[in-house]
C-alpha cells in the first residue's frame, strides 16, 4: 500500500503547489471562520474602514509594499538565476588556458570584454581533430559596431547557438555577418567594425575593413542578441593576423583551420558527439596547459555560493513583512481605542465580548488581506520591472514571474498576521466597558 | 413580591422591576447608589431627576445591567439580573433592553436604517430579518421613513435621537431604559421625541425609565423618582 508521502510525491507539481498554498492560508481561514461563526459584521466594519480611510489607506499600503519587496526580491533573484541558467545553457564545454573560469565564462558566454591568454595553435588543432569532439570553435574578439559587440567564431557554432536564422542566410566569406536577434542593423547594410569596447574604441582602427549583413540570429536570451557575429576569420584579418587557411585556400572559412595559420583563439567552444563525451572531454582537457569546464556548473556553484544569501534574504524579507505587520497592529491597537466608544455601545445594547472580538478582527484581516493582495500584484509589476532593467543592461534575458514560492510565501504571512490580529481583538474586548461608554 | 410577566392583549409580555437592598460602589468602595426598595410595575413609565452626581445613571447603568452593584437584587421578571454572569446580562440586554444615551451614540458613517438595525450584526441569525423589519418600521413611525438610507453624519440632533429611539426599539423590548433622551436636544425636537417616548409603555406593557432633567417629560410619565447623594428621596405619581 501506498504511505501518505508517496501518494503526496505522486501528485501533479501544481497540485502540490496548489495544496501547499491552501494548506498555509488554512490556520488564518479557520480563525477566520472561528470567529466570525454567527456573525454579520461586514457592514459595522465597512464603516470602521471607512471611518479613517487615509489611516487605513497607509496601512494597507505599508503592509503592500513591504510584501511586494518580499515578492520582488526573490522573484527577481529566481529569475537571474534562471535568465543566466538560459544564457549559458548553449555553451557546453569551454576549453581556454588555465586562468578564472569565472574571468572565461564572463568574457566567453556573456561577452564581457577581458583580457585572457590565448590557447595556441598547437592546442587548437589537438582538439579538434579529438574523434569525440562534434565541433570546436575559435573565438575572437576585441571589435565593435555602434557598442554591438563584433564576435568571430564559426558558422556551425552560430547555428548550435540559436538554431536556425530568424532572417537572411549564414555569413559564406570573410566580410559576411550575421546580426544578433536585438542589434539595430538592417540585413544588407555595410558596417566597419571600431577596435575595442565603449567610449575607447576606434573608430578607424580598421580603415577599409567592412562587412555586410547576411542574415539574422533567432533571440537566445543571452548577450549575444547584442552582438554580430562574423566568420572568426574576418576578425582575423581586419587585425591583420593569419587568417587560419593557407593562402592557396583562396577564402574559404570555417574549419578545418591549419595550424601553421591559425593565431590562436581565448577559447574553444566545444561540444562532443555524445553528451557522456563532454565528461569524457573536460576530464581529457583539465590538464596544465589547458582547462576544461561546463558553464553550467560554474554557475551552478555561484547560485549555490547565493544560496545561504538568498535564503537570508527571504528571512529578512519576511521579517520585515512580519515587522510592519507587528507594528501596524499595534497602531490597530491604537485605533481601537478611538473605536472605543462605538464598541462599548455595541456590548452596552447587547453584542457579547465574541462579537465585539469578530469585529475587531475582521476589521485587521480586511487591512493584512487587503494589503497582501495588492503586495502581490505590486511585487509581480516589481519583478516585471526589475527584469527589464536587468535585460536591459546586462542583456542576459530575465523574466521574473511571481511563482507559486511567492504565493505561498503570502499565503504563510498572511495567515501569521490574522493570528497575530487576534491580539488587538482580545485588548479590545478586555476594556472597561462603562467608562468607554461615557467617554 | 416580585412583579411577574405582564400578558397584555395583543400577547406581548411585559417586565416589571423588583429592587431590594441595592447597594452600588466605587471600585474604591466608596458607596455611589444605596435602594432600599424599588418596585415599577411592567407596562408603567418612571422618570428620575435629581442633581447632577445624584447616581441617576449610575442606578440606570445597575438596572441595565452594566454595573454590577456590591449587594441586592435587581429582579426583571424573574430573573434576577446582579445573580447573572456578564455574558448573561448581556444577553439580557440584547433580548429584553432598549436603551437611549444623551448623546444618540451613532455609527456617523452608517446609514439610519444600518444604525437603527445595529442588533441585526451580532444577532442570532433566525432574528436578523425580524430585527431590521422593526427598525425599519420604527423609523417610519418616527417620521424618519425616507431618509432611512442616508448616512447619519448628515442628520439633526432631532433625527439622531429618533434613529437611537428606533434602535432601542428594534429587538422590540420589554424594558427602555434612557439616560437624558431630550438634554441635546432643541425645544421643537425634545417636545417631539417627548410624543414618541411617552406613547410607548402604552403599548405591548414596556416598562419606561428615563433619567431627566427635563419638566416636559417629567410631566408626561406616571411617576416621579428624585434622588440625591445616592438615594431615592422622594417617590411620586404624576
Ligand atoms: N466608576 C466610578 N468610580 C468612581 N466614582 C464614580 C464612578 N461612576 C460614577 N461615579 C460617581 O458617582 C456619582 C454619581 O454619578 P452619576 O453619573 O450616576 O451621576 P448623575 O446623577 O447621572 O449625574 P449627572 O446628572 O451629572 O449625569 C458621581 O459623583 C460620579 O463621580
Ligand atoms: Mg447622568
Amino acid at each position: 500500500m501506498d504511505s501518505p508521502l508517496d501518494f503526496w510525491a505522486g501528485l501533479p507539481a501544481v497540485v502540490q503547489d496548489a495544496a501547499t498554498v491552501v494548506l498555509l492560508l488554512l490556520p488564518g481561514l479557520v480563525t477566520g471562520v472561528l470567529v466570525l461563526r454567527g456573525f454579520a459584521p461586514g457592514r459595522l466594519v465597512r464603516a470602521m474602514l471607512r471611518r479613517f480611510s487615509v489611516v487605513n489607506a497607509v496601512f494597507v499600503g505599508l503592509i503592500a509594499v513591504s510584501v511586494a519587496i518580499g515578492i520582488g526580491l526573490t522573484a527577481q533573484e529566481r529569475g537571474l538565476r534562471q535568465g543566466s541558467a538560459r544564457a549559458a545553457a548553449a555553451f557546453d564545454l569551454i576549453l581556454a588556458a588555465p586562468g578564472s573560469e569565472i574571468t572565461l565564462m564572463f568574457a566567453a558566454v556573456y561577452l564581457q570584454p577581458s583580457d585572457v591568454p590565448l590557447l595556441t595553435s598547437a592546442q587548437y588543432a589537438e582538439v579538434a581533430a579529438d574523434p569525440d569532439v562534434a565541433f570546436a570553435a575559435p573565438i575572437a574578439f576585441g571589435d565593435t559596431y555602434l557598442g554591438a559587440p563584433v564576435v568571430g567564431t564559426t558558422a556551425e557554432f552560430v547555428t548550435h547557438l540559436a538554431g536556425p536564422l530568424l532572417e537572411g542566410q549564414m555569413f559564406t566569406t570573410a566580410s559576411e555577418a550575421v546580426a544578433g536577434a536585438f542589434v539595430p542593423i538592417a540585413t544588407g547594410e555595410t558596417f566597419s567594425p571600431a577596435h575595442g569596447h565603449g567610449p575607447a574604441a576606434e573608430e578607424d582602427a580598421h580603415h577599409g575593413a567592412a562587412y555586410t549583413v547576411t542574415g539574422r540570429m533567432a533571440p537566445t536570451g543571452s548577450p549575444w542578441d547584442r552582438a554580430i557575429l562574423v566568420p572568426v576569420e574576418g576578425v582575423w584579418e581586419v587585425h591583420g593576423l593569419a587568417n587560419g587557411h593557407a593562402p592557396s585556400a583562396g577564402n574559404r572559412i570555417g574549419p578545418p583551420f591549419d595550424a601553421a595559420y591559425f593565431p590562436g583563439t581565448p577559447a574553444i567552444l566545444v561540444r562532443a558527439d555524445a553528451l557522456w563525451g563532454n565528461y569524457a572531454l573536460q576530464s581529457r582537457y583539465t590538464r596544465a596547459d589547458m582547462m576544461a569546464f561546463f558553464p553550467g556548473t560554474v554557475l551552478a556553484q555561484l547560485h549555490g555560493l547565493m544560496r545561504d544569501i538568498r535564503e537570508a534574504m527571504s528571512l529578512m524579507a519576511v521579517v520585515t513583512q512580519v515587522l510592519v505587520t507587528v507594528s501596524i497592529l499595534a497602531g490597530l491597537m491604537i485605533l481601537t481605542r478611538i473605536f472605543a466608544r462605538g464598541l462599548a455601545l455595541l456590548r452596552a445594547i447587547g453584542a457579547g465580548r465574541r462579537f465585539v472580538f469578530a469585529v475587531v478582527w475582521s476589521y485587521s484581516a480586511t487591512l493584512i488581506a487587503a494589503g497582501s493582495v495588492i503586495g502581490l500584484a505590486l511585487g509581480w509589476l516589481a519583478a516585471i520591472g526589475f527584469s527589464r532593467v536587468i535585460t536591459a543592461r546586462t542583456d542576459v534575458l530575465v523574466t521574473a514571474t511571481v511563482s507559486w514560492t511567492e504565493v505561498q510565501l503570502v499565503a504563510g504571512f498572511v495567515s501569521l498576521t490574522l493570528l497575530l490580529a487576534l491580539l488587538p481583538a482580545l485588548a479590545a474586548t478586555r476594556r472597561p466597558l462603562l467608562t468607554d461608554l461615557r467617554s | 413580591m416580585r412583579p411577574t410577566r405582564v400578558r397584555d392583549a395583543a400577547g406581548h409580555t411585559g417586565l416589571g422591576l423588583s429592587v431590594a437592598g441595592l447597594e452600588i460602589r466605587a471600585p474604591d468602595g466608596r458607596p455611589l447608589v444605596s435602594v432600599g426598595a424599588l418596585l415599577v410595575p411592567a407596562g408603567s413609565s418612571v422618570a428620575i431627576r435629581g442633581p447632577s452626581g445624584a447616581g441617576k445613571s449610575t442606578l440606570l447603568h445597575a438596572l441595565s445591567g452594566l454595573v454590577q452593584p456590591a449587594t441586592g437584587r435587581i429582579f426583571w421578571g424573574d430573573t434576577d439580573i446582579s445573580r447573572l454572569s456578564d455574558a448573561a446580562r448581556t444577553r439580557f440586554r440584547r433580548d429584553h433592553v432598549g436603551l437611549i444615551f444623551q448623546d444618540f451614540l451613532l455609527f456617523e458613517e452608517l446609514g439610519g436604517l444600518d444604525n437603527a438595525a445595529l442588533a441585526a450584526s451580532f444577532a442570532p441569525a433566525a432574528r436578523r430579518m425580524d430585527l431590521r423589519q422593526r427598525a425599519d418600521a420604527w423609523l417610519e413611525r418616527l417620521g424618519l421613513g425616507q431618509i432611512g438610507l442616508r448616512r447619519v453624519d448628515s442628520f439633526s440632533g432631532g433625527e439622531r435621537q429618533r434613529i437611537a429611539v428606533a434602535r432601542a426599539m428594534s429587538n422590540d423590548p420589554a424594558v427602555i431604559l434612557a439616560d437624558e433622551p431630550t438634554a441635546s436636544l432643541d425645544r421643537a425636537s425634545a417636545n417631539r421625541l417627548i410624543d414618541d417616548l411617552a406613547a410607548l409603555p402604552q403599548e405591548a406593557g414596556r416598562t419606561l425609565i428615563a433619567v431627566t432633567h427635563d419638566p416636559a417629560l417629567v410631566a408626561r410619565l406616571d411617576r416621579v423618582l428624585t434622588m440625591a447623594e445616592g438615594r431615592i428621596v422622594e417617590d411620586s405619581h404624576g
